[in-house]
């Protein structure tokens, strides 16, 4: 690879083998160490990644193939069948001796996907991208009259505000003004949380040099924009704030 | 003939292991769950059939493509000998208004890699869905990595402009499953 001078002297393939891991350890090194001093490589570094991220995602909830587990024509080894045979005989067996009544006891596992309670739950996912503190205060408003109403009426809620991009700059200490606010929140439901994006901390450090002290009410997540997706594809209503 | 039959046997359980990512190909490539399940089954069984011919077995995943791509193509040519495969842009919801009707960014973004040459859809989905290598893709494809690099950088960067575009008409239409809270 040759030494890249400037962010429009690496191309966009260069950049696309850097994304996908096709480059040599050096060669990537050199990527990283342009990108902490370029924010405009750094962006379109950025672009991709989300693209792939959104490519890959895009089909994660595809209906589910019909096909059996095993290829039709493929025969059954003896060793299989043997394990088969031995499973059922197994089965009998512990169904003749009895076992402890499993249904209806308490799962305390605590994997239970979704409790019946849950599926009366409505779920919000709330979207900080932006870092006006103005409209930040005005969706932090709107959440309080709307999780009051919520309370009042007795029906349950969740809701999770999740930042990332420039939203992130409003849950550290500079913003003490929504800091107090989210404090007063979380204290008083605790089915409110929220989660800042890593991948834009970093993104910061790395472009802006800027470190930014979440607030101790902010949960760090790996990807807010993958957060994001995937709520939605389990049904949380998407409200931008 | 025990050493073939294990060798076989090895093949295809790694066949298997890979399926739900040949469907998810097949899938991104004809946006008919039915489909997709009849191309990979029967690019499968070709496979299978086929392992004599395969000479590296660590290829197996870029070959079983190979058979599935062409299979694909067959379907294509079948059902339309009038369409050239290189330019066809399956017509699953591809009208831009329809964009409008889509559930969700996932949607949205299967909508979009719809409305890609086959060209580019290919090594799309080759690289994000199968997480092949450029190595891989380039045997799968049997171009040069050199065309599967400046193949893929015109792929994302149209995918990047319909995605685009979609968001604008969502936006422009305010029929966008997301609300607004300011």
């Amino acid at each position: 690879m040759h030494n890249p001078k400037t962010s429009s002297e690496i191309s966009d393939e260069l950049l696309n083998s850097f994304v996908d891991r096709q480059l040599t350890s050096e060669e990537r090194q050199e990527i990283l160490h342009r990108l902490k001093q370029d924010r405009k490589l750094s962006d379109r570094v950025c672009e991709l990644q989300h693209l792939k991220e959104m490519t890959r995602l895009a089909y994660d909830d595809i209906p589910p193939s019909k096909l059996p587990k095993r290829i039709a024509g493929e025969r059954d080894s003896w060793p299989r069948m043997a394990a088969a045979a031995l499973i059922f005989g197994l089965g009998l067996l512990l169904g003749m001796i009895g076992l402890p009544q499993w249904s209806g006891g308490d799962d305390r596992s605590g994997l239970a996907a979704s409790t019946p309670a849950d599926a009366h739950t409505t779920k919000v996912l709330v979207h900080l991208s932006s870092a006006d503190p103005q409209a930040a205060l005005n969706t932090l408003g709107n959440l309080e009259q709307m999780l009051a109403d919520y309370r009042k009426r007795g029906e349950p809620v969740r809701v999770e505000v999740i930042a990332n991009g420039d939203g992130i700059k409003l849950l550290g200490p500079g913003t003490p003004a929504i800091a107090g606010r989210i404090a007063a929140l979380t204290r008083e439901y605790d089915n409110l949380s929220f989660a800042a994006c890593r991948n834009t901390l970093e993104q910061l450090q790395l472009t802006e040099g800027r470190h930014i002290r979440l607030i101790p009410q902010v949960r760090l997540i790996d990807s807010g924009v993958v957060e994001v997706i995937r709520r939605q594809k389990e049904g949380w209503a998407y409200i931008r704030g | 003939m025990f050493k073939n039959r294990f060798r076989h046997k090895k093949l295809t359980r790694e066949l298997c292991a890979s399926r739900h990512r040949f469907y998810k190909l097949a899938y991104s490539w004809t946006g008919d769950p039915m489909l997709a399940d009849d191309l990979v089954q029967d690019a499968m069984q070709k496979a299978i059939q086929s392992f004599d011919s395969l000479k590296d077995d660590s290829k197996l995943n870029a070959w079983t493509c190979r058979i599935l791509m062409n299979c694909h193509r067959d379907w294509l040519r079948r059902r339309k000998d009038t369409v050239d495969f290189d330019d066809y842009e399956f017509a699953a919801g591809d009208d831009p208004q329809s964009h409008l009707s889509a559930q969700d960014t996932s949607a949205m973004v299967r909508q979009c890699i719809a409305r890609l040459s086959e060209k580019h859809r290919n090594v799309i989905t080759l690289v994000d869905l199968m997480e092949f290598s450029y190595e891989e893709v380039s045997q799968a494809l049997e171009i040069p990595i050199g065309t599967v690099m400046s193949r893929l950088c015109r792929a994302r960067r149209q995918l990047k402009q319909l995605i685009a575009q979609a968001s604008e008409l969502e936006s422009a239409a305010s029929i966008t499953p997301l609300r607004s809270v300011k």
